[in-house]
């Protein structure tokens, strides 16, 4: 740790005392003056104390409290308080994260780091984008509403467009104003070729396949406060972790286009029975750079303070869900197939004369944009091992898009992507192809 | 019935003592226990002060009380005693929920555990943000600078 941040840390441990003990006073009076017992006994009572005691609270009755809010506080924006809960302190964080699943299992979007990890299995996530022409931008909500055209939504991800001499790029951030590869909210990018029919999705994390075996197995053994720091750190990662191309159909430049997603960071056996995405991340900000001898230190000021943690963090049902999947992917280690998505065929309606995809209901304005993703099978002859996935699975559609407005769209997503993942491939989507339209 | 009504003496950590029926005590899984293990008149609790268990007693009682006579119109004592413990808890500061809190769940009564378990999550829903659910309950952040900003961001996000 800098001597800067033991003066910050210092200083706010300061600040805050002094301020905690006038604000509790404060509080306090305010409460007990309309009740009818007021009990001025507890005024005088040694604060110092009291403070404590919340942040000790036993873990059964935190969990009991915990639990009540984050069950009452189902949806968005009240969920905001179990964001905020989480970020009380340690002890209080340790038990969010053990509480709140993650949406792969509970459907639901909490803490940031959601976003990129995948959404639920048996749903999809609903979300919309708002496009600013103007401004280049890109805002991603969740739906609160069945609605197709609603203003208010939960705000998920935010992108800029940029266009160079030889590329179109999208910076994708987790601000909604201060969009910019400079800016500590970036999460990634996705670039495109000259033509604009391939593209490049880039995380600034690395994704699982790059990953050594020596590094998966660090992440097994260690505490979680560990593996984050086992990944090579780069002053700012660039891991390509899909790539999406759009091909001319036998038709030329009319009708519908053909995409394609390989999904580096996926394994095909993740559609299969039991399989699972490996190496979701813990958190969605890699942290920031710094020296070697910083990061060095700070590991040893890290494996200290997450001694009493540990516990905590490992019966979290993520993390047990972690190591499982790392087994899994050390026998597989050698032959990993990413995912592969393509779009569905839509079918030539004779009466409407168009091209048609079932969206139920939640596309309404045709556009050579909207698409529906799902998985390519696996060919049988091709494959050794793993082939059987189930095919009502590959039928499912994993991520579609279309247009519902001037400048709305619908984006609904499910297992095995993650929003961050899906936003990147709708964003390919409003690139001008020349080549395909 | 009536004419046996027992009672029993309960002796708080700082010699306060209160007289109370015994279906009142069995309110409490522990002290139940206790009474049944060993029947003395007087039961000292340590880990309870007298400003404490006399909410608990309170509470207990008047529960007791809307069980018994909540035979015949059980729904509007239902109403009355949601009432009752509304009120009960809203006059309480943070400070006696804490010890009540932690005094039930030492004496295993389940139901004044929730009222205040809930009670707490009510508070903490009523705060605009983590800096002020720090400041009702007096909890300094100990994190580090770096950790700070990542919930700084987090919050941002949740908020935005």
């Amino acid at each position: 740790m800098s001597f800067r941040s033991i003066v910050q840390d210092l200083r706010d441990g300061i600040g805050s005392l002094s301020r905690r003990s006038f604000d509790f006073r404060l509080h306090h009076k305010g409460k007990s003056q309309g009740s009818e017992y007021p009990s001025s006994r507890d005024l005088l009572s040694p604060l110092i104390v009291q403070t404590s005691r919340w942040a000790n609270l036993p873990p059964e009755l935190l969990l009991d409290v915990i639990k009540r809010l984050e069950e009452s506080e189902s949806t968005w924006p009240a969920r905001k308080h179990v964001v905020a809960c989480a970020s009380v302190c340690r002890s209080w964080r340790a038990m969010c994260q053990e509480i709140v699943l993650s949406p792969e299992i509970c459907g639901k979007l909490t803490f940031p780091v959601s976003l990129k990890q995948p959404g639920p299995r048996d749903a999809m996530i609903q979300c919309f984008i708002k496009r600013d022409k103007s401004k280049l931008t890109f805002h991603l909500f969740l739906c609160l509403s069945p609605a197709l055209l609603v203003e208010n939504g939960k705000f998920l991800l935010s992108a800029k467009r940029t266009r160079r001499t030889t590329r179109t790029e999208y910076i994708i951030s987790m601000d909604a104003d201060n969009i910019s590869r400079s800016s500590n909210s970036y999460l990634g990018k996705l670039r495109s070729n000259f033509l604009g029919t391939k593209f490049l999705v880039y995380d600034t994390q690395p994704p699982q396949n790059t990953s050594s075996s020596a590094l998966i197995t660090d992440q097994t053994n260690r505490s979680r406060f560990h593996s984050r720091r086992v990944s090579p750190k780069l002053p700012s990662g660039s891991y390509n972790i899909a790539q999406i191309t759009y091909e001319l159909n036998v038709l030329g430049t009319r009708g519908p286009r053909r995409m394609h997603c390989i999904m580096n960071s996926i394994p095909t056996s993740s559609l299969e029975p039991g399989g699972s995405v490996p190496n979701q991340p813990e958190k969605l900000l890699p942290p920031p750079p710094r020296s070697l001898d910083e990061s060095f230190r700070s590991n040893i000021s890290f494996s200290k303070s997450s001694l009493d943690h540990r516990s905590l963090d490992f019966s979290s049902a993520r993390f047990s869900d972690i190591g499982v999947s790392c087994e899994v992917d050390k026998e597989e280690e050698t032959s990993f197939k990413p995912l592969v998505l393509k779009n569905k065929q839509p079918r030539w309606h004779e009466q409407l004369q168009c091209w048609c995809l079932n969206f139920r209901g939640r596309v309404t304005v045709a556009s050579v944009k909207n698409f529906q993703l799902v998985a390519v099978r696996q060919q049988p002859q091709t494959q050794g091992t793993g082939a059987q996935g189930s095919h009502a699975e590959q039928e499912k559609v994993i991520l579609q898009f279309g247009k519902v407005g001037k400048d709305m769209f619908t984006m609904d997503y499910r297992y095995p992507l993650s929003a961050f993942q899906a936003f990147a491939i709708c964003l390919s989507s409003f690139d001008t192809k020349l080549a395909c339209e | 019935m009536e004419n046996e009504k027992k009672m029993i003496t309960l002796k708080s950590s700082d010699d306060v003592t209160f007289e109370v029926e015994e279906a009142v005590v069995l309110e409490s899984q522990f002290l139940s226990h206790l009474v049944q293990d060993c029947p003395a008149p007087e039961h000292k609790i340590k880990e309870v002060t007298g400003k404490i268990l006399s909410k608990v007693v309170e509470y207990c009682e008047k529960h007791v009380v809307v069980v018994v006579d909540g035979g015949d119109s059980s729904s509007s004592s239902g109403d009355d005693l949601k009432k009752w413990d509304d009120k009960f808890i809203k006059e309480m500061d943070l400070s006696t929920v804490y010890d009540l809190i932690a005094a039930a769940n030492y004496l295993n009564i389940q139901a004044l555990l929730d009222l205040m378990c809930q009670r707490v999550a009510d508070v903490i829903t009523a705060c605009k943000d983590h800096k002020e659910i720090r400041e009702t309950l007096g909890i300094v952040s100990d994190y580090t600078a770096e950790e700070e900003a990542e919930v700084l961001k987090e919050n941002e996000w949740a908020f935005d």
